[in-house]
């Protein structure tokens, strides 16, 4: 009997999912098509081994068994959801994959969007403008003999866009003029093959303005290095006279500690724009939810795109607001189910890489709707991968685990 | 009028400039007006004082601009100042006008206007104390150009008012700076200083109490506004003596409004009631206090007005004719500005000696509604009339249903009181636990619960009554609080139960050992309801972080969220007050 499969491959802290759906081809007959979303993890720590990788690769190659993908779809620019397929494109030999259509989020189309979106523009210059002056301060703290936190380090790497830009134009190359920079109500007729599946895609806006919110500014006092090779410096003007000290000192070091208030923020904004698609198929409804975060669902909701699904790839990795409030989830994930088929979710998480994920309060918030919870780095060890089959005729769904 | 004094008199006499209302406007052909601060003992470069300090940073390079020199008052000359360039005004050849976009102006007028503003506040017949910081620190400090934001706030955490600037979305060549916003920096000194009377109200869950905050930091802002005698007169002179028509006192913060793209930030000239407003977002449900509390301003003002025109004093006018007109007198508008002042003056000293008799904990509209009668009565303060019109706006406003929700018995005889030291009381914490366990009917702690007794307060202050009377008053502040638990229905992943803090503020007067009054925070189910709507919101914008959750790896607390502590036994929120920055 046919049944649909989801791959969630456990690459340490990021997504790699491979969705394997029976579809007919123009003759009429069964083909198998795929879909991939995302490959990456973040690098930091023992999250973001490139190493991961490879037996991914390998084993998203052999299941396509030389064929290129149906679809790629890239949620969103952050390293843990783009790395991947560029690192595979540099091994030596590379391990390349291919795609017949690849799918962006809109805003990574990248000069031309922001021209048609200038406020979106406007938004998105802060925010590299903040994270220039974070990685100043975090080189100036370095310098000053601190350790940075793990979980910044994290943050820290998965919004550096200077580095992600290598990997999103690798990604806008995948599929040449078949990539489409996708938002909801997007024309999708012809950039995708299925006959039988439905995609229909839940988010992001195509202005994305709103994602971003207004930056707080920072006011963490780094000053420019002075020569090349020298690192940024820490500017602590001396206490005025008359000033309480310890109010100084408390004040300088509350305007620093605003860098992760900010930082926090940046990530954020690109989380929320995600692509957020679902997948019907044969009465199965499954819904991949990237890494949107609670201002990207509450638009959904507003937009009245939400609808029960049997199947949620937990968004951003089970963090506490990757996942909406009970109002949301209601939608979504009713707690009486809207027929009698199995439900589940999976998450693609690994603890204390990345700032409070995962929430174990957000999982309990799952279980207790009645999903199944499959946490992807509880299942199998990295470069494994856990399967949900979902049967055509909507019998039991059967899960796998498989090690590399 | 009483005169106008503040405590620490033979402190040095320092003239500090300070913008009249921002930079679009100008009185008189001036925009800046000039206090006579007595206020501090001590000044310093920047400007410095003992209890205020501008730390001028520069926000692209962290390090501090050159602040404002301190120039002490020469050998018997009174007045010292600040080192502020001027300018003669070819118009006004005689005039020696500030130059206002310099340094040393920016940076003297937000320092002179927090220190106007604690003056209002520190008026013998207001508090008659001198301001406390609700943070472990002497002076409040103030950072005029923090950075790039169409914003600005009071943070306790950093002990400072944070003003920003930015660039005016209709004029982009035109740079805001809200510290020379006299609204703005009167509203977030406000804030500050309600901060140190009303501690609690930092960490409320309750909607109007974060309102309560935003209300009284505007009405701050109006009454700073009548501090001007320039603006004052100008404003009247365009309306022909009214108010009622004129936005100039009831808007606030018009540049910075207009820069935005609207008129001004927010109008208390208006009809607002709470059926009008969405519930539990703090700025829009203020508005429905602050316009309660600003048409009785309007109605004080007519009322002096009629008053005033009557008195010989104003009444001649009505003889005379305008030199340039040759228009017959008219004593109604001649008066308005006294009129118009007074009107402030009585009733900021209800409005803002209210504020110490609030409960701790928690409070409500209809809490402060109590507060404001009870000091108004209690102390004989306005004529009845203005009470029936307090509870008039209050019922209109739908903050109460009934009138007699704001009735609060007052200056009565409490027998326990008799046997009681009020030394003892004061100053001995098992005497004032005794005293409180003794008298929990009284004071409405509930059976079985752990109370807290709070720090007493003595205040020393003058009454102005409604006879124009100068009656001294000193009165001993009791307040208890308690932990009231409610059911957490909405957070069903946690399944404990939601804590918050109620409490009873006694008001002793001293002179004749009678209760002034007794308050208790507010009771109603509807307060727990908002509790639910203000809880819900903030957990589905995901703005309550739980325990560590809330803090920086260095262990300071964000400031993008509100902190839910999860294990102290119950739900607790810590900051709400971080959501009352003046815009999101």
């Amino acid at each position: 009997m046919d049944s649909l499969k989801v791959r969630a491959y456990n690459v340490g802290f990021g997504d790699a999912i491979l969705i394997t759906v029976p579809d007919r081809s123009a003759s009429g007959a069964t083909v198998l098509r795929h879909i991939l979303v995302d490959v990456g993890n973040v690098q930091a720590g023992e999250g973001g081994k490139d190493a991961y990788f490879e037996p991914v690769l390998g084993s998203i190659q052999r299941t396509l068994d030389g064929n290129p993908l149906d679809l790629y779809v890239m949620t969103h620019e952050h390293l843990d959801h783009v790395q991947g397929l560029f690192y595979g494109a540099n091994l030596e030999p590379p391990v390349t994959l291919s795609a017949r259509n690849a799918w962006l989020t809109a805003s990574a189309e990248g000069d031309a969007y922001y021209k048609r979106f200038p406020e979106a523009k406007r938004r998105q210059l802060a925010l590299v403008e903040g994270c220039r002056q974070i990685v100043s301060f975090l080189k100036a703290l370095n310098a000053a003999g601190q350790e940075i936190p793990l979980p910044v380090k994290s943050l820290m790497a998965n919004n550096d866009h200077r580095v992600t830009e290598k990997c999103v134009d690798h990604l806008r190359e995948l599929a040449g003029e078949r990539t489409t920079y996708i938002y909801r109500n997007c024309q999708l007729n012809g950039r995708h093959p299925f006959e039988e599946a439905q995609l229909k895609i839940w988010a992001p806006e195509e202005d994305v303005s709103d994602y971003y919110g207004r930056f707080r500014p920072l006011t963490l006092g780094v000053s420019d290095p002075v020569s090349e090779g020298t690192s940024p410096a820490l500017v602590t003007p001396k206490v005025p006279k008359g000033v309480d000290v310890k109010s100084y000192r408390n004040l300088i070091k509350k305007r620093r500690s605003g860098y992760f208030d900010g930082l926090l923020a940046i990530d954020k904004a690109a989380n929320n724009t995600s692509v957020v698609f679902s997948l019907e198929w044969r009465g199965w409804k499954l819904l991949f939810a990237g890494d949107a975060e609670i201002r990207s669902w509450k638009t959904m909701e507003g937009k009245r795109q939400l609808e029960p699904v049997h199947f949620l790839k937990v968004s951003h990795h089970g963090s506490v607001n990757g996942t909406p409030g009970e109002d949301i989830l209601e939608r979504i994930l009713p707690r009486t189910p809207i027929d009698q088929r199995d439900r589940v979710a999976v998450v693609s998480t690994l603890p204390n890489a990345y700032p409070n994920v995962p929430d174990e309060h957000t999982t309990q918030m799952l279980k207790n709707r009645g999903l199944e919870v499959f946490e992807v780095n509880k299942e199998v060890q990295p470069g494994g991968y856990v399967e949900i089959e979902f049967p055509a005729d909507g019998s039991h769904i059967r899960k796998t685990a498989v090690e590399a | 009028m009483a005169k106008n004094t503040t405590p620490g008199t033979s402190n040095p006499k320092v003239e500090i400039p300070l913008m009249i209302k921002d930079p679009t406007v100008t009185a008189g052909g001036r925009g800046v007006d000039q206090f006579h601060c007595t206020l501090e003992s001590e000044y310093w470069d920047g400007p410095v004082s003992n209890r205020v300090a501008v730390l001028d940073f520069d926000d692209q390079t962290g390090e501090l601009r050159p602040g404002a020199k301190f120039i002490p008052a020469p050998p018997k000359r009174a007045l010292g100042r600040f080192d502020v360039p001027r300018r003669t005004d070819p118009k006004y050849p005689k005039r020696k006008d500030y130059v206002t976009d310099t340094d040393p102006f920016i940076q003297t007028s937000v320092f002179g206007t927090v220190l106007r503003t604690i003056k209002l506040f520190e008026h013998e017949n207001v508090l008659g104390r001198p301001v406390r910081w609700a943070f472990d620190g002497p002076q409040l400090l103030v950072i005029p150009r923090a950075a790039d934001w169409a914003n600005a706030f009071y943070h306790r955490d950093s002990r400072s008012l944070q003003f920003f600037f930015f660039q005016a979305e209709a004029a982009p060549k035109d740079r805001v700076y809200t510290c020379l916003s006299r609204d703005i920096v009167a509203h977030e000194t406000a804030h500050a200083i309600l901060d140190g009377i009303a501690p609690d109200l930092y960490n409320a869950l309750t909607p109007q109490s974060l309102a309560l905050h935003e209300a009284v930091a505007d009405l701050t802002a109006v009454m700073m506004a009548a501090e001007s005698g320039w603006l004052v007169t100008e404003v009247l002179e365009k309306t022909r003596g009214a108010i009622d028509d004129s936005t100039i006192f009831s808007s606030i913060a018009p540049q910075f409004g207009a820069a935005l793209g609207r008129k001004y930030l927010r109008q208390l000239g208006n009809r607002k009631t709470l059926r009008d407003v969405s519930g539990d977002e703090p700025h829009e449900l203020s508005e429905v206090l602050s316009g309660a509390l600003f048409a009785v301003l309007v109605r004080m003002h007519n009322e002096h007005r009629e008053r005033f025109a009557q008195e010989d004093k104003w009444k001649k006018f009505g003889d005379r004719k305008d030199p340039v007109t040759g228009e017959p007198g008219d004593p109604w508008f001649s008066c308005s500005g006294a009129a118009f002042t007074a009107a402030c003056f009585r009733l900021r000293n209800s409005i803002f000696q209210a504020l110490e008799y609030l409960p701790p904990g928690e409070v409500s509209f209809a809490d402060y509604g109590r507060a404001i009668l009870a000091v108004d009565e209690g102390g004989n303060l306005n004529p009845p009339f203005v009470r029936e019109w307090i509870c008039s706006e209050f019922l209109q406003r739908s903050i109460v249903d009934k009138p007699d929700e704001l009735v609060t018995k007052v200056n009565f005889m409490y027998e326990p009181l008799d046997n009681v030291d009020i030394d003892d009381l004061v100053n001995d914490e098992n005497v004032a636990r005794k005293f409180a366990e003794d008298n929990r009917e009284f004071l409405l702690i509930p059976p079985g619960v752990q109370f807290q007794v709070r720090p007493r307060q003595m205040l020393r202050k003058t009454y102005y009554d409604a006879n124009r009377k100068e009656v001294p008053a000193e009165e001993c502040l009791f307040k208890v609080s308690w932990p009231h638990i409610e059911s957490n229905e909405l957070d069903k992943s946690i399944s404990k139960p939601r804590e918050i803090l109620r409490g009873t503020t006694l008001v002793i007067d001293l002179i004749n050992k009678k209760v002034r009054a007794v308050l208790t925070s507010d009771r109603s189910d509807y307060q727990c309801h908002e509790r639910d709507r203000m809880f819900k919101r903030l957990m589905e914008n995901g703005l309550l972080a739980r325990d560590d959750r809330a803090l920086a790896p260095d262990g300071s607390t964000l400031d993008s969220v509100v902190q839910l502590d999860t294990k102290s036994g119950n739900l607790r929120v810590l900051g709400t007050a971080c959501l009352l920055h003046i815009v999101e």
